[in-house]
């Protein structure tokens, strides 16, 4: 029994096992850049054709989880075992050191431990990370998982004299979960906090919008995939076609007569009569703020293992190279 | 313009460096071109970074510019420190050994300083082609070199420490791989000697350079952008390969304590995934980093 469990210790802290396993890791890796993978870009739902015939090829992808490498057991296990070996080794080498007093060769400890401290919060961010997407356009409101409300008062943007966009900018009012208010200015790669979430700008957009007018004059406001109704009709909003700069928008809507007859698409122009009663004024767009709401709690540990990382690494080479010119 | 002179300055430096790579001589205006271009190519870095507004590592052809400019820092530094003249052995001659076959500490002292400043001469030598390789790609319609501001995703310093740190670690992997084919190529052991120290002094100091510019400034600088330190970005994979396979270079050196041509191959094959990291990714894999 004892034999066997050196034996297993001595496997698990020997550099054979740390090279194919870090040879493995890297062929892995370069594997997973060949191959789509779901989680490093993910699409919203509908942006991607259904598919209708599956290959022996993609099936196979897909029944080894080799779409989602990062997460599947290929990757997490021998990352695990990686883990194991380093932190087996990083223990023998700081009990030899204490055995033999040999207090200044501390940086590798430092490198491996930071690694340690790496891959844990690469497991956190895998397993506590939260995030999602808020399109606002100005004057929308949208209520955040932790209680916070976030208004966009107003989106701009900067340009260079060439016409490229320089900055975006998203002034918000948040209003926290105890109804206090306070108006930040979001810019790319200038984050604001709301409690424990992060609001990114990432980017911005144009969605269409139609007005319609009923007969007494009132005017009604439609986005994209929103419906109107009026008893047993109704008409959804499906998008906008543009033929030429001076044409008029050729607008497509989906009707629907009666509760469970098939809807029907059909496309109007302004002046059109949609629905009885109820016609089509104008097709516009509207800007949208794309911001990303993001925690994630792996990020803490990550600095400070990048910190260890930093010092083990400046320690270990400035004293080899400090060695190596003395000899 | 600017750094299309310099381009020619390291075209002559080669041509030079080729005619007296098999000569006792020193090589004429070596010393001061190989300097000069790296200049030019900083300075024509500083003049576009003064028209964008920004500095200027925001693209593919400033980026092959600063490369380019870092690694001929790395070798005007190297050159230097060498002096003006580089002496050289005659050709064929082998130190020679004592009736033991042991040589003689002062003879074999001689060989070896001999043996190193030949490896120099063809370590600059191929040095110079491949920033001129370098160039050549910035010259190149694969790279486009007109004066765009960067977008403002671009716009941060934790971006301008991420691109910095990391190419002149990739410069300093670059002159390894220069130093690794040679020792490859070469069986003369004095030789290799000296090479092996430069590879292993190049890789040591590009190593920890490399990691804080391409993955901890990246994932900064990524966690600020885009709230995500890390996306599994083809750019970011293919980093994070490099960097585990330098880390195994190092692994041999440090631990194993292993020298020769095992180490040499693992600098060589470090350096085919840096550039495909650079290079490879941008032109046949999409990503977050395709602007450069």
């Amino acid at each position: 029994m004892k034999t066997a469990l050196q034996y297993l210790y001595r496997a698990l802290t020997s550099l054979k096992l740390t090279a194919v396993l870090l040879i493995y890791l890297a062929v892995l890796m370069v594997t997973a850049t060949l191959i789509p993978q779901a989680g490093a870009h993910p699409l919203p739902a509908g942006v991607l054709p259904a598919r209708t015939t599956e290959t022996a090829a993609s099936s196979l992808v897909t029944f080894l989880g080799l779409h989602n490498l990062f997460i599947s057991v290929w990757f997490i296990l021998p990352l695990s075992l990686f883990f194991l070996n380093l932190l087996l080794c990083t223990v023998r080498r700081i009990r030899g050191e204490l055995n033999n007093k040999r207090w200044n060769h501390y940086g590798p400890d430092l490198i491996h431990a930071g690694i340690l401290l790496l891959i844990i919060s690469a497991f956190i961010s895998l397993f506590g990370r939260q995030e999602s997407q808020l399109v606002l356009a100005e004057g929308e409101t949208n209520r955040l998982p932790n209680g916070y409300s976030v208004t966009l008062l107003d989106f701009s943007e900067e340009y260079y004299a060439d016409g490229s966009a320089r900055q975006w900018h998203s002034r918000i009012r948040l209003t926290g979960p105890d109804g206090s208010e306070r108006t930040e200015d979001i810019r790319v790669n200038h984050p604001v906090s709301a409690g424990y979430l992060s609001l990114y700008q990432i980017s911005y957009g144009q969605i269409p919008e139609v007005v319609l007018n009923d007969s007494a004059g009132n005017r009604f406001v439609l986005l994209r995939r929103e419906t109107i109704a009026g008893g047993n009709l109704s008409a959804r909003f499906i998008g906008v076609e543009q033929n030429g700069p001076a044409a008029d928008p050729l607008v497509t809507m989906e009707l629907r007569f009666g509760k469970h007859a098939s809807p029907k698409r059909q496309s109007f122009r302004p002046g059109d009569e949609i629905l009885p009663g109820l016609s089509l004024k104008q097709a516009t767009s509207r800007i949208v703020s794309v911001i990303q709401t993001g925690f994630d709690p792996g990020f803490f540990p990550l600095i400070v293992s990048f910190l260890m990382l930093g010092a083990g690494l400046g320690i270990t080479f400035y004293q080899r190279l400090h060695r190596s010119e003395k000899t | 313009m600017i750094s299309q002179i310099g381009f020619f300055c390291f075209l002559a430096l080669a041509v030079i460096q080729a005619v007296y790579l098999f000569t006792q001589k020193a090589e004429p205006f070596s010393l001061f071109l190989l300097p000069a271009g790296t200049l030019l190519c900083i300075i024509s870095l500083i003049d576009r970074s003064i028209r964008i507004g920004f500095p200027a590592v925001t693209n593919m052809y400033e980026s092959l510019l600063f490369f380019a400019a870092a690694t001929g820092t790395i070798l005007s530094v190297y050159r230097l420190r060498r002096g003006m003249r580089i002496p050289v052995r005659t050709p064929g001659r082998v130190p020679a050994r004592s009736a033991a076959g042991v040589p003689s500490d002062e003879k074999d002292s001689d060989h070896e300083t001999a043996a190193s400043a030949q490896s120099a001469r063809f370590f600059l030598f191929g040095g110079s082609i491949f920033i001129i390789i370098l160039l050549a790609i910035a010259s190149s319609p694969l790279a486009p070199s007109t004066i765009r501001p960067p977008v403002p995703a671009l716009r941060s310093a934790w971006l301008v420490l991420h691109v910095t740190f990391a190419f002149i670690g990739e410069a300093f992997f670059a002159v390894s791989f220069v130093a690794a084919l040679l020792y490859l190529f070469t069986h003369d052991p004095g030789r290799q000697k000296s090479l092996d120290k430069l590879i292993y002094t190049t890789i040591a100091v590009g190593y920890p350079v490399f990691t804080a510019g391409a993955l901890i400034f990246g994932a900064i600088w990524a966690q600020y952008a885009w709230g995500r330190y890390w996306g599994w970005d083809p750019k970011e994979t293919w980093a994070l390969v490099t960097w585990l396979v330098y880390t195994l270079y190092l692994h041999f050196r440090f631990i194993r304590r292993t020298s020769g041509r095992i180490p040499a191959f693992i600098a060589v094959i470090g350096f085919l995934f840096t550039l495909f990291t650079f290079l490879g990714v941008n032109f046949l894999l999409s990503g977050k980093h395709s602007y450069g």
